[in-house]
């Protein structure tokens, strides 16, 4: 089997499995988003190397951040400076930042040794997938349009929810 | 037959179990947590692990199909997690918690008694609400005189008495 997957398979699980367990939601969102870097290596071992960049630009960046900046604005309080103190203990990002390093050494091998790039004719390229997505999906780009543009307004007109006075 | 490879020589069996455990793993974190983050952060890990099954059935057939399946189920997190952390920061301002036991109303008088006059949730179970309900008492009995008085509404936590189990 293909070291790149089954290693990144094992982070993804294991960086999960914490995820799901820590109390805090600072650290479960580390570990979440050590496993969707992990899932990124698994896409790219598969040879869906467009997949792979959308998940880390898209989910680990994107979506990952939004949730970061939720917890930092329900966080600002005089507690939160004792939260941060508690955050700097190495046992909390020990582990998410060594499974970060076997994540960046297989990206660096991988940029070292173009060989374990997946061959050509076995990768999906990203142009199979763009003309595919504009030709016979082109009614779902529209329903995702319209289901972005929903969760726009719906989450501007929530957000801007005037608060309940006594 | 069965074990096809799906990438360069992985094959599409051990691909389509890491799905499988990540799906279990966020579906478990579903059933188990409490905090509304984590309840949306379990949510993000079920729809990854079902994009990654695409893309692995995409490797499989050697279609670009199951890149674009993932596409669509990468705007769907998107559009998901700015709603649901929008009611999330409106649930935090307005009610102080983001634990979903607190929200559960089920069994217990609404909580906004008018438009104008509400006064938001109660900060926990069972506190607060005979205050809203008095106040709503009130509220109607000025707006629409004695006669149209409402019935007598259940106390606090003697609904359905999902809060007690």
């Amino acid at each position: 089997m293909d070291l790149l997957f089954s290693t990144c398979a094992a982070i993804a699980v294991l960086a999960t499995a914490l995820a799901i367990s820590r109390p805090d939601p600072v650290h479960a969102l580390l570990n979440l988003i050590v496993s969707l870097l992990a899932t990124a290596g698994v896409m790219f071992s598969l040879g869906a190397a467009l997949a792979a960049a959308l998940q880390v630009l898209v989910y680990a960046g994107a979506i990952m951040v939004l949730f970061v900046f939720v917890v930092m604005l329900l966080n600002a309080g005089p507690e939160a400076r004792e939260r941060e103190r508690r955050l700097l203990r190495p046992r909390y990002w020990l582990l998410p930042s060594a499974m970060c390093a076997v994540l960046l050494a297989q990206l660096l091998y991988g940029m070292a040794t173009p060989a374990v790039a997946p061959a050509a004719g076995i990768a999906v390229e990203a142009k199979a997938v763009g003309i595919r997505f504009y030709g016979p999906y082109l009614l779902a780009v529209e329903l995702g349009s319209f289901l972005l543009l929903a969760g726009l307004v719906a989450a501007w007109r929530i957000g801007r929810m005037p608060e309940r006075t006594a | 037959m069965i074990a096809e490879t799906a990438g360069i020589d992985i094959p599409t069996q051990a691909a389509l179990a890491l799905c499988a455990t990540l799906f279990a793993l966020g579906w478990v974190a579903l059933l188990l947590r409490r905090g509304l983050l984590f309840v949306l952060m379990a949510l993000e890990i079920m729809l990854n692990s079902a994009g990654l099954a695409f893309i692995v059935a995409g490797a499989r057939w050697q279609q670009a199909d199951g890149q674009v399946l993932y596409i669509l189920v990468l705007t769907l997190a998107a559009a998901e997690v700015a709603v649901g952390l929008a009611l999330a920061m409106q649930l935090a301002r307005h009610i102080r918690t983001l634990e979903l036991p607190a929200l559960n109303l089920l069994g217990r008088p609404n909580p906004f008694p008018s438009p104008a006059g509400g006064r938001g949730w109660p900060e926990r179970p069972g506190e607060g609400a005979p205050q809203a309900r008095a106040e709503r008492a009130a509220h109607s009995g000025a707006a629409s005189g004695a006669a149209l008085s409402p019935a007598p509404l259940p106390q606090a936590g003697e609904g359905i008495g999902f809060e007690r189990s």
